[in-house]
């Protein structure tokens, strides 16, 4: 499949997340907190580029037949890679969102992209395409999760020293002593602020591209995996 | 299936399970230091001392029996830290570790893990909320074992509003860990 904004397009007119509605398990589990979105939005990026990068690599090599093993091989060891990483130098990190980065397995932006894209382009290009896929995810995890810690605690940033170390133990805020609206955090106000979010996007992407807002924008065609395709 | 397909899917496993190993061995010690240092550190609080204070080779050893500790100074048992696999909360087992002092008295008691509802049922973890400091100093007499509950089940305990199963389970547990502390002593 073209993309008709070269490789880049997955941050925002392809976004995962926003258009693709891809992975939406893991982000809806997991954005409690700007920290814990952080957290697995640094991992999926991780895994989503190297993915990319080694099914490429290999892509005249692997027999067509043999492409989804390969995939759910490369993808299956480098989440497990991450994971035992993040046990050594992520510790207490690893203990707040290690069920849902041994998840990033399952979420389905990886193996879409790697099946649409990374295995038909050269190197550069499905790095280029993964990078830019697992950013627009990551900032959508980052948007929600923030939102969702603003609203349902009122404050933004705790904890961020589990992940960026000690240095960041300050850069947190809290607002008042109010509670915050505890929805947010449940996952129905996950739910609903992810709608918004999508309805948000939408308008303006229809905007962008001159239709009047609301318009259906024109349908983007996710790339499926053609499991009848038999080998020769 | 034909060769060629054999040949190259065992080439895929040999390649994921050498890239594994490496990786395991680069970060097994890292990893192992971690979870070493992070129970100790759970199992220091829980017998109501401070972490920062405790010194490999210092005078206060701590020795490990399953998922048990006892902490001795010198040959004199100081306190025991019994582990209680956890009554179900509102998402799942909350496994704790509970400090007994030689006299039964409670030193600490700590949540090892819990999945419950961020903003609700997290009091329980010493970052959110003191609330589970309320145990300290309180044993199996103080009050009776019909005590062991939340107040508003006739016990001596405050719940926190907004929840309940999830207190509820951490009171259960160190109740149980207490009886079953004095069975073990009451054995000739």
């Amino acid at each position: 499949m073209q993309n008709p904004e070269g490789h880049t397009g997955g941050i925002w007119r392809q976004n995962p997340a926003l258009v693709q509605l891809l992975g939406l398990c893991p982000l809806l589990a997991v954005t409690t907190s700007l920290v814990n979105a952080l957290g697995l939005a640094i991992a999926t990026l991780f895994v989503l580029t190297s993915a990319a990068g080694l099914v490429s690599l290999a892509r005249s090599w692997v027999l067509p037949h043999l492409r989804l093993p390969f995939f759910m091989l490369t993808v299956a060891s480098l989440v497990t890679a991450s994971d035992l990483m993040m046990q050594a130098w992520a510790f207490s990190m690893h203990q707040r969102i290690g069920l849902f980065v041994a998840l990033v397995v399952t979420n389905c932006t990886v193996l879409a992209r790697l099946e649409a894209s990374a295995s038909k382009r050269k190197l550069s290009a499905a790095l280029a395409d993964g990078f830019a896929m697992g950013s627009g995810f990551g900032l959508v995890l980052l948007v929600t999760g923030g939102l969702r810690e603003l609203i349902g605690r009122a404050s933004l940033g705790v904890d961020l020293h589990l992940l960026l170390g000690e240095a960041a133990r300050g850069w947190q805020l809290q607002f008042a002593d109010s509670a915050g609206l505890l929805l947010a955090i449940l996952p129905p106000g996950g739910f609903l602020l992810f709608g918004l979010l999508l309805a948000g996007q939408n308008l303006m992407r229809g905007r962008a591209s001159g239709k009047r807002p609301g318009a259906v924008p024109e349908p983007v065609r996710i790339p499926l995996i053609n499991l009848d395709q038999q080998p020769e | 299936m034909s060769r060629s397909v054999k040949k190259q899917l065992m080439l895929f496993a040999l390649a994921a399970g050498l890239g594994l190993a490496a990786v395991h061995q680069l970060t097994k010690e890292a990893a192992e230091t971690n979870r070493e240092n992070w129970s100790r550190r759970l199992v220091l609080e829980a017998a109501g001392l401070n972490p920062e204070e405790w010194t490999q080779g210092g005078d206060l050893q701590l020795l490990q029996s399953g998922h048990d500790w006892q902490l001795l100074r010198g040959a004199r048992v100081t306190a025991l830290v019994l582990y209680h696999a956890g009554e179900p909360g509102y998402n799942g087992r909350i496994p704790l570790w509970v400090g007994l002092a030689p006299d039964g008295r409670i030193l600490g008691v700590r949540v090892i893990s819990h999945r419950e509802t961020p903003g609700l049922g997290d009091r329980i973890e010493t970052d959110v909320s003191p609330w589970i400091h309320q145990f300290r100093g309180r044993s199996l007499g103080n009050p009776g074992i019909s005590g062991w509950a939340l107040k508003q089940h006739g016990g001596d305990f405050d719940g926190f509003s907004g929840a309940t199963i999830t207190p509820r389970a951490v009171v259960a547990g160190i109740g149980k860990v207490l009886q079953k502390h004095e069975r073990l002593n009451a054995e000739p």
